[in-house]
C-alpha cells in the first residue's frame, strides 16, 4: 500500500496519563482520513506529534516509506505538513495577507515587499474558491473567513498532508457544507486529509478511511463505506449508544421568566454586545438559544445572572422585576445557573467536592452556626449528591474539584443547581467538552427538571443539542434575536441561515 | 470507653492541625531551609578559607568550626536567657507571616505589613506614653489600638482595591511610605520623642506586655508576646478552616469569578481580608514595642527600619510556611532562631548579617524549590515508566523468543 505518512506504535504519556499508547496511524495519498474519539482520547496529541509540537515517547513515523522524525513544525513544513488548529494561530491586528505569509516573508532590500505574496493568494483562493478579502484585517472578518485564512496558510506553504483539528465546532451548517466541499476539492488534487472530530454524520459524509481511538488506545482503521454511525459509535464509546433522547410532550404552564429590551453596551467596541432581547421562559419548556459563538450569549447570560451589568431593559421573575438584584438575590428567588466555564465560574478548583457543592449556600443554617461550618451536615450533604448523581472522583467528598474528570466536575455543578431545586435553570453549553456517556447523562438530567415543570433556558453552540431538547428554539445574531422556531418544523439549514445573519426574522412576542 | 474516644479524637484534632493536608507540603520549605544553612556554612568557609591562606587579612581571623556551633546553637547559645530573646524576637515575625500569609489564602498580597506595622506600633506606643490606666487594662488597651489602627491600615489598601480597582501591591507599597513619614509626623508632633535624642519616650510600666515567666527565663525581655502570638495562629487557623468567614474568604481568593457567580459580595470580603491582615501585621508592631527599653527611632536613616524589615520578614515568613497560621509559627520561630544565632556570630569573629544571607537563600529556595520538587517528582515518575515500559519489552522479547 502506498502510504505518504505512517505513524507507527506511538507512546506518548503526559505524568500518569497515556495519551497515546501504541498507536499506528497510517495515511494514504489522495485519501480523506477521519481520526475519531472522545474528548481525551488522544486524537489532538497523536496529530500534535505529527506536526512536531509533541515528541512520542517510543515509536516510529515513516514519510513515504523512510524514517523521519519531525522535532518542530519547521520540519513538519518541510515535509508539506500543515495543519488548522481547532483555536486559529492568527495575529488579530494583521491583515489576511500578511498572516498567511507570517514566517515567510519576502523582501527587497531588507524591506517587506507584499504584492508578489498577495497575488499568489489571490490565485489559491480562485482555484480552490476560498473567498476571502486579502486586505481585511482579521478581527474585522467572521470565524469561518478566518479558518479559511488558516487553510490558505497550509495552502501558501505548498502543504499536501492537510490536517485539521475540530473544523466544523465553530462553523454553521452551510459553511460546514462548503468546508466540506472543500475538503472533497483538495481530495481530487491529490492532497491527503486528515479530519479530527467527534462528529460522525461529517465523518460518513466525507471520509474514506477511519480511524478510531479510545483512552489513548487504537480501536481500529475501517473503510467508511463498510459502516454506519452506530457501529463508529460504539467503536468509540465501547458500548451501544442510542441517539434518540426520549422526549415526553412539553406539559407547558405560566410565565416564569421574562425579559425586555435587554440591552449591553460595550464601549470598547462601540457595538451592543446584547441588544434590545426580550423573550420569555415558561415552567414546563426548554428554550433554546442557538447561535454562533461571540454573537452576544455569554454576555446575554451574565446579564440574566448578574455577572454583568446592563446598559437598559428589564428582567422579570414571576412578575417581580429582579433587574437591580443581587445576585445571591437571584439565587434565592429560585434561579439556577450551571455556567458555561466550569473552571472559571463554575467550580473553585482547589475546594474539595464537599465544599464546592454548597458554594451558593453555605450560609444558610442547614450548614452553618453562629458563622461556623457545620462540618457533619456538609459531608452528608456532598455523599447524598454523590449518590444521587452519580459524581465520581478519586476520594468521594473530599476530593480536589481540579482532580476530577471533566465530565464528573460538571455532574457536581449540576448537582448543585438541581439541588438547589431553582424554578428556572439556565444552561450555557452544558455538555462541551464531556464525552457521550456523560452528554447523554446531563440532557436526561435536563429534560427531567422540564418534566418536573421546571422552565429551562438552553444556550448551547451544539446545534443537535438545541434541537434535541428545545421546545422552542430562538436564533441570536451580533446580540440580537433573529427567529423564533418550532425545532419540529424547522431544519438545521433554516436555523444555519438564521445563525449567519442571512436571514432576519420578526419574533413574535408576548408581553 | 468514652474517655478514649475522645482522646482519639483529640489526637486526630491534632494531627491534623500540624499536618495540614500531607507531609510532602513541607518538603519544599525543609529543601530551602537545608539549601540555606549550607549555602551559609559554605560562605563562612569560604571567607575562613581565603583569610588563612592570606589571601585577605584581618585583624581577627574567623574561626570557622565556633562559627558554626554558634550560628546552629541559634538561640540556645545562651541558655534561657537567649531562649527568652528568641521568642520575644518570633512574636512579630509570625504575626507579620501570618498576615501576608493570611492575605495570600484569600489571594491578596499585602506587601504593606510593614506600614501597617509601624502604624500599629506608633499607636501603641502613643496609648502607652499618654494613656493613663490602670495595669492590666493599660497594655491590653495599647494593643487593641494598634491593631485597629493597623487594621484601618489595610483597610484602606482593601477599599481601593475594592472599590476603585488599584492594584493592592501598588497601594500597599504607597502606604508603607505614607506610614512611614505620617508616623514621624506623627511622633514629633505629639512630643513622644525623649528629650533631644531621636527615639521616643519608653512606654509607661502598667503598658507593658506582662512578662510572664520571666523569672523562668531569666531576661528582662520575655514577655507573653509569643503566647498573643500562638492565640493569633489558632484563632485564623480557625476562621480560615471552620468559619463561613473564612469559607468565603478563601473562595474569593482562590476564584474569584466563581465566587462572585455564587453571590459572594467579592467586594466586601477583599476589604475584610486586609483588614483582618493589617490588624495582625498592626498587633506585631505593638508587641515588638510594648516592652521596657524598646524605642521606636526616627532619625532619618533609622526611622522605623527595624519595622520596616519586620514587615517585609512577614513576607518570607509565609513564604516558608506555605502561608499557613502553623506554618507561619514554625517559619517565624525558626527565622527568630537563626538570626539569634547570627548575632553571636561575631564572637567567632564573624559579621551577625551572615544570618541574613542565610535567610535570604532560604527565601529564594523556598521560592525556587517548589518548582524544584516538581521536578523531581517529575523525574521519579519518568524514571518508573520508562523502567516499566523497559521492563515489558524485555518481557514481550522473552515471550517472542519462546
Amino acid at each position: 500500500m502506498n502510504y505518504v505518512i505512517e505513524m507507527l506504535n506511538i507512546c506518548k504519556s503526559f505524568g500518569t496519563l497515556k495519551a497515546n499508547d501504541d498507536i499506528t496511524f497510517q495515511l494514504q495519498k489522495g485519501e480523506v482520513h477521519a481520526l475519531v474519539g472522545e474528548n481525551g482520547a488522544g486524537k489532538s496529541t497523536l496529530m500534535s506529534i505529527l506536526f512536531g509540537l509533541y515528541h512520542p515517547d517510543s515509536g516510529v513515523i515513516k514519510f513515504q516509506g523512510e524514517e523521519v522524525s519531525i522535532k518542530n513544525p519547521n520540519d513538519a513544513n518541510r515535509l508539506k505538513i500543515g495543519m488548522v488548529h481547532q483555536h486559529f494561530k492568527l495575529v488579530d491586528v494583521f491583515t489576511v495577507t500578511e498572516n498567511i505569509i507570517l514566517g515567510m516573508e519576502e523582501t527587497k532590500n531588507g524591506f517587506l515587499t507584499k504584492e508578489n505574496s498577495r497575488n499568489r493568494i489571490i490565485e489559491l483562493r480562485e482555484q480552490y474558491k476560498l473567498f476571502v478579502d486579502p486586505d481585511a484585517y482579521i478581527k474585522d472578518i467572521t470565524v469561518g473567513m478566518q479558518q479559511r485564512v488558516e487553510i490558505l496558510k497550509m495552502l501558501y506553504r505548498d502543504a499536501d498532508i492537510l490536517i485539521f483539528d475540530e473544523p466544523t465546532a465553530v462553523l454553521t451548517p452551510q459553511e460546514i457544507d462548503e468546508l466540506m466541499n472543500t475538503i472533497r476539492n483538495f481530495k481530487n488534487e491529490g492532497k491527503s486529509i486528515v479530519i479530527i472530530t467527534h462528529k460522525l454524520a461529517e465523518v460518513m459524509a466525507v471520509a474514506d478511511r477511519c480511524t478510531v481511538l479510545r483512552k489513548g488506545k487504537c480501536i481500529g482503521t475501517v473503510n467508511v463505506k463498510d459502516v454506519n454511525v452506530d457501529i463508529l459509535a460504539e467503536m468509540m464509546v465501547g458500548r451501544k449508544i442510542s441517539f434518540d433522547i426520549d422526549k415526553k410532550p412539553a406539559r407547558v404552564s405560566t410565565e416564569l421568566f421574562r425579559t425586555e429590551k435587554l440591552s449591553l453596551f460595550n464601549s470598547e467596541k462601540n457595538k451592543f454586545d446584547v441588544h434590545d432581547v426580550s423573550f420569555s421562559v415558561r415552567g414546563g419548556e426548554i428554550v433554546g438559544i442557538a447561535g454562533i459563538e461571540g454573537n452576544g450569549q455569554t454576555e446575554l447570560v451574565n446579564i440574566i445572572t448578574g455577572l454583568k451589568n446592563l446598559t437598559s431593559g428589564n428582567i422579570y421573575f414571576k412578575d417581580e422585576d429582579i433587574t437591580k438584584k443581587s445576585i445571591r438575590n437571584k439565587l434565592e428567588l429560585g434561579i439556577g445557573h450551571i455556567p458555561e466555564d466550569r473552571h472559571k465560574h463554575g467550580l473553585v478548583l482547589d475546594f474539595n467536592l464537599s465544599d464546592n457543592l454548597i458554594l451558593q449556600s453555605y450560609y444558610l443554617p442547614e450548614f452553618q452556626k453562629h458563622g461556623f461550618l457545620k462540618k457533619n451536615e456538609i459531608f452528608e450533604h456532598a455523599n447524598d449528591l454523590i449518590k444521587r448523581f452519580d459524581i465520581r472522583s478519586g476520594a468521594g467528598a473530599v476530593s480536589r474539584a481540579r482532580s476530577m474528570s471533566g465530565g464528573n466536575q460538571q455532574k457536581a455543578i449540576i448537582a448543585r443547581e438541581i439541588s438547589r431545586n431553582p424554578e428556572l435553570l439556565i444552561a450555557v453549553q452544558p455538555t462541551r467538552g464531556l464525552d457521550i456517556g456523560a452528554i447523554e447523562y446531563i440532557h436526561e438530567k435536563i429534560l427531567e427538571e422540564r418534566d418536573n415543570g421546571k422552565g429551562v433556558l438552553l444556550i448551547s453552540l451544539e446545534l443537535d443539542e438545541i434541537m434535541n431538547l428545545s421546545d422552542r428554539i430562538l436564533v441570536i445574531y451580533e446580540g440580537q434575536l433573529v427567529a423564533e422556531l418550532d425545532p419540529k418544523k424547522t431544519s438545521f439549514q433554516e436555523i444555519g441561515l438564521y445563525m449567519s445573519g442571512s436571514k432576519k426574522g420578526v419574533i413574535n412576542h408576548e408581553v | 470507653m468514652k474517655f478514649k474516644e475522645m482522646i482519639a479524637k483529640l489526637w486526630l484534632g491534632i494531627k491534623k492541625l500540624f499536618v495540614p493536608s500531607s507531609y510532602s507540603a513541607a518538603v519544599p520549605s525543609f529543601i530551602a531551609i537545608g539549601f540555606g544553612i549550607l549555602f551559609g556554612i559554605f560562605t563562612m568557609f569560604i571567607i575562613w578559607m581565603l583569610v588563612i591562606t592570606g589571601v585577605f587579612t584581618v585583624d581577627n581571623d574567623p574561626q570557622f568550626f565556633y562559627g558554626i556551633t554558634l550560628l546552629l546553637a541559634g538561640g540556645f547559645n545562651q541558655g534561657m536567657y537567649s531562649i527568652g530573646y528568641t521568642l520575644y524576637r518570633a512574636a512579630p515575625l509570625i504575626l507579620a507571616g501570618l498576615a501576608v500569609g493570611f492575605a495570600f489564602r484569600t489571594g491578596l498580597f499585602n506587601i504593606g505589613a510593614p506600614g501597617q506595622m509601624i502604624v500599629g506600633a506608633t499607636i501603641a506606643v502613643y496609648v502607652g506614653i499618654r494613656v493613663s490606666m490602670p495595669a492590666p487594662w493599660h497594655w491590653m488597651f495599647a494593643l487593641l489600638c494598634g491593631m485597629i489602627a493597623g487594621g484601618l491600615w489595610g483597610f484602606i489598601v482593601g477599599a481601593l482595591k475594592a472599590l476603585l480597582n488599584v492594584h493592592e501591591v501598588v497601594a500597599s507599597i504607597m502606604m508603607n511610605y505614607v506610614a512611614m513619614y505620617s508616623s514621624f509626623m506623627f511622633i514629633k508632633g505629639n512630643n513622644l520623642l525623649d528629650g533631644n535624642t531621636s527615639h521616643t519616650l519608653g512606654v509607661r510600666a502598667t503598658a507593658m506586655i506582662p512578662y510572664g515567666t520571666s523569672a523562668f527565663f531569666g531576661g528582662y525581655v520575655m514577655n507573653i508576646g509569643i503566647i498573643l502570638a500562638i492565640i493569633a495562629v489558632i484563632v485564623i487557623y480557625i476562621v480560615l478552616n471552620k468559619t463561613t468567614l473564612g469559607y468565603q474568604l478563601k473562595a474569593v481568593g482562590f476564584n474569584k469569578d466563581a465566587s462572585k457567580y455564587a453571590g459572594m459580595n467579592t467586594k466586601r470580603n477583599i476589604m475584610i481580608s486586609m483588614a483582618i491582615s493589617g490588624i495582625l501585621a498592626g498587633m506585631g508592631g505593638a508587641i515588638l514595642f510594648l516592652v521596657s527599653g524598646k524605642y521606636i527611632f526616627v532619625t532619618k536613616d533609622m526611622m522605623t527600619a527595624e519595622l520596616m524589615s519586620v514587615g517585609f520578614d512577614g513576607i518570607s515568613v509565609a513564604l516558608l510556611g506555605l502561608s499557613n497560621p502553623v506554618g507561619a509559627l514554625f517559619a517565624g520561630l525558626f527565622l527568630a532562631y537563626i538570626r539569634q544565632g547570627g548575632y553571636y556570630l561575631n564572637l567567632a569573629n564573624y559579621m551577625a548579617e551572615m544570618a541574613d544571607v542565610i535567610t535570604a537563600v532560604i527565601i529564594y529556595f523556598s521560592a525556587l524549590s517548589t518548582a524544584l520538587y516538581a521536578l523531581v517528582k517529575a523525574k521519579k515518575l519518568k524514571f518508573k515508566s520508562r523502567t516499566k515500559s523497559r521492563k515489558k519489552i524485555a518481557d514481550e522479547d522473552a515471550g517472542g523468543e519462546v
